[in-house]
């Protein structure tokens, strides 16, 4: 006899399929000790009305429930995020970037993006997201900081897969070679800059500015830029050359076909 | 999903009794009868009662209400 027919045959529940219904365990002095609402199909047991001898026989149910029948028990709380992250992590747009880079990044950033992609989907609906950058933080430490705030802001379909678009192009291309770059990114991303197409010389010079700023604030000494895109290289280019009349620093640039990395280091 | 108990955060504490579990000062989940015993999540983690989310099979596998802990949770029991 399966925990449904056993909580059936104690309580009395005479209703037909009951093995339908969802069973809801609550504790509290206001919910009446046993209902079963036909609407919802659920029948909720108040732990705090039974008598002694009906919570011991509840125990025993739900105990074997657990044990013998592999029956899940969980807070209901925990049961709507689950549905509501399933429903979310199977929308197409989340489900692409998860597949185009699943043997691509290592398997810890991934199932931080898969969290962090979640998390952007509450951000989006309005809702409050701390307490899920927080549980993405515990995990997955600085690293999956900022794979949340640059999954937030759209880098990973904007800049990361075309990154690795671009650079497997290259005949003498290796995953290591674009992990290269896709750690500097990660790691360093509240230091570095974005170039996109669609940003003229004067907004990448103002960015490179605000970025410097930000960065000596903190004592960083470094600003990053990152390019894909021949226009974005050429951009890039120009801007470091006018930037090294007004500024002071060192750079480094690696630069390989369509894509570039410049690194200045401040004095 | 398989077959699911539900329970509200209002129950919690009768579930853990109903496992021989109670929770020390600190608002860890120990064992009833060695209350030194602080019981572990799968991580090897102790687990507080504030993040207690449910119980499944195994060796009395605890569940925490993380976001982490629920998707992989969801993985597991599609």
């Amino acid at each position: 006899m399966g925990f449904f027919d056993k909580l059936k045959s104690l309580f009395n529940v005479n209703k037909v399929e009951i093995r339908l219904f969802e069973v809801h365990i609550n504790s509290n002095n206001v919910s009446k000790k046993i209902e079963c609402n036909e609407g919802n199909k659920t029948l909720n047991i108040n732990l705090q009305e039974l008598e002694s001898g009906e919570r011991k026989k509840v125990k025993q149910i739900i105990n074997s429930a657990v044990k013998d029948e592999d029956c899940l028990l969980l807070e209901d709380k925990s049961k709507k995020i689950i549905d509501d992250f399933k429903l979310k992590d199977k929308k197409s747009e989340n489900q692409e970037i998860l597949n185009y880079l699943k043997d691509k990044i290592p398997p810890d950033d991934h199932k931080a993006l898969r969290a962090s992609l979640y998390l952007r989907e509450k951000f989006r609906e309005g809702g409050d997201v701390s307490h899920l950058k927080r549980d993405i933080m515990e995990k997955y430490g600085e690293r999956g900081k900022n794979i949340s705030n640059l999954c937030t802001a759209g880098y990973f379909e904007n800049w990361i897969i075309p990154l690795y678009g671009e650079m497997s192009k290259e005949p003498d291309f290796t995953l290591d070679e674009f992990l290269k770059v896709y750690n500097i990114v990660i790691k360093e991303a509240a230091f570095s800059v974005f170039v996109h197409r669609e940003m003229s010389g004067g907004e990448v010079k103002k960015a490179i500015l605000g970025k410097i700023e930000t960065s000596e604030k903190y004592n960083i000494k470094f600003t990053n830029i990152h390019g894909i895109g021949k226009s974005n290289v050429k951009k890039i280019r120009n801007v470091i050359m006018e930037l090294e009349t007004e500024r002071d620093f060192k750079k480094r640039i690696e630069e390989k076909n369509s894509t570039i990395m410049v690194r200045l280091n401040l004095t | 999903m398989k077959d699911i108990i539900l329970f509200e955060e209002s129950a919690k504490r009768d579930i853990l009794d109903f496992f021989d579990k109670s929770v020390d000062e600190e608002g860890f989940i120990v064992e009833k009868n060695n209350p030194t015993q602080r019981v572990l999540s799968m991580d090897g983690d102790w687990i507080e009662i504030n993040s207690f989310a449910g119980l499944r099979k195994g060796s009395m596998i605890f569940i925490k209400g993380d976001l982490i802990s629920l998707i992989d949770l969801a993985d597991r029991v599609k």
